[in-house]
């Protein structure tokens, strides 16, 4: 395994003003910004806000999240899943 | 020493008597072999995210469980047992004690390992969720 390129913070703005700008919105992983270091899966409310209509666990690239978090936010959707807090999917 | 929490859903049907007997019979269980229960947090009955077993409800309760590394070998027979339960829904254990641990070295000196759960009051910031929503729609 090589080490990451851009370990921590590196990733975020782009050079500006080279060839098409286009605006693009940074998205902030929330979980960092708030330093919380474990998503517990018995949280519905907070899970919630991570599925979309048809209860699809939401893409980090939509929501932002860290890698680790979003990790934390996907196994702790999956558990409550099993434990029928979450739906798999709506019909 | 390791942390465990266990979930059971158990059937909505039992009466509270036969809830308290059926959770207590694994507390037992769980107690009698070295093992401690160290918090129990019930949450009643509640409305299944899904049918299980043509039921739409169930009573969900969370124990939360104490043990040495030698003493967890009971677990597999806990999860045995609870499987073999048709009063049992459905059940989980998760061990907790290195992510905990993980948490509270990654937590700022000082400042107490935030969860979000520990602190249910606390106002939730709108998430992207919404606009997010509309965006995987377009896909």
């Amino acid at each position: 395994m090589s080490p990451r390129p851009f370990p921590g913070k590196a990733r975020g703005k782009k050079p500006a003003g080279k060839k098409k700008t286009f605006f693009k919105r940074r998205k902030v992983c929330r979980f960092t910004a708030e330093h919380i270091e474990y998503i517990d899966y018995k949280d519905v409310k907070l899970l919630q806000q991570y599925i979309l209509e048809r209860a699809k666990i939401l893409p980090r690239r939509i929501s932002g999240n860290s890698a680790r978090h979003q990790r934390m936010v996907s196994t702790a959707i999956k558990r409550a899943r099993h434990l029928a807090l979450l739906p798999f999917t709506t019909d | 020493m390791r942390t465990y929490e266990l979930a059971i859903v158990a059937d909505p049907r039992l009466t509270d008597e036969d809830f308290v007997a059926l959770v207590e019979e694994y507390k037992l269980l769980i107690t009698s072999r070295g093992g401690e229960v160290v918090r129990e947090e019930s949450w009643g009955k509640r409305k299944l995210a899904y049918p299980i077993r043509k039921l739409t409800e169930g009573r969900y309760v969370f124990l939360y469980l104490q043990m040495e590394p030698k003493t967890s070998a009971l677990l597999p027979e806990v999860e045995l047992r609870l499987g073999q339960n048709d009063k049992v829904l459905r059940f989980l254990s998760v061990r907790t004690d290195l992510d905990l641990q993980r948490a509270a070295g990654r937590a700022k000196p000082g400042e107490p390992v935030r969860t979000i759960h520990s602190e249910p009051d606390a106002p939730i910031p709108a998430p992207p969720a919404a606009e997010a929503a509309e965006a995987a729609e377009e896909e």
